[in-house]
């Protein structure tokens, strides 16, 4: 079932949430707001098929051309 | 008919999203939607078989199919607009979520034209 998904993105966000804090903590903040954005990246590409999954299937089911 | 899946489902995604939302809350609002685009996926073959089953019943009553596609596109915009404006709200956006709205307001207004054109030639054509 499709609920994996939802716990790779909750993986992904707890490590970018240690990455962030780690680097926070060793003094780079930089680095941690790269760390979270490239998380929140991450999560957003896995998101997007699905997104475009449903739109197409809305499409066809409501014959929405 | 998959109550407990879907049951289960929801409940296990509502707590995945309070965990992120507490740590990070744009991810919290990407799990929501991905929890939600999941339920709607689960949804969606049942609202098909229904959608079908009305057809045919319509077929049979002799209901013209033009205004039946109609109906089924004014149901698939409120659909996705609503979608939409919810997770604007859900991300706490609710200028978004308005303005969101007004699109789908305008949308199906802009579908149920022809159809209140049709009635309006049909009534002025009653007339003596």
């Amino acid at each position: 079932m499709q609920i994996e998904l939802l716990f790779q993105i909750a993986g992904v966000g707890v490590l970018t949430t240690v990455v962030a804090a780690i680097l926070q903590r060793s003094g780079r903040e930089e680095l941690a707001t790269l760390s979270t954005v490239a998380g929140l990246a991450i999560v957003l590409l896995m998101v997007i098929n699905l997104l475009s999954e449903l739109f197409t299937s809305v499409r066809t089911i409501f014959q929405l051309y | 008919m998959d109550v407990m899946r879907v049951a289960g489902f929801s409940v296990a995604s509502a707590a995945t999203v309070l965990l992120l939302r507490r740590m990070r809350p744009e991810l919290g609002l990407v799990a929501a939607l991905a929890s939600g685009l999941f339920l709607l996926g689960m949804a969606l073959p049942m609202i098909g078989e229904m959608i079908a089953s009305i057809n045919a019943m319509a077929e049979a009553g002799g209901v013209k199919s033009a205004y039946l596609t109609q109906l089924m596109k004014v149901a698939g915009v409120s659909l996705l607009m609503d979608f939409a404006a919810q997770t604007c709200r859900d991300a706490g956006e609710d200028g978004l979520a308005q303005k969101t709205e007004l699109a789908g307001r305008v949308m199906l207004m802009l579908l149920a034209l022809p159809a209140m054109q049709a009635l309006l030639t049909q009534i002025l054509a009653l007339s003596p």
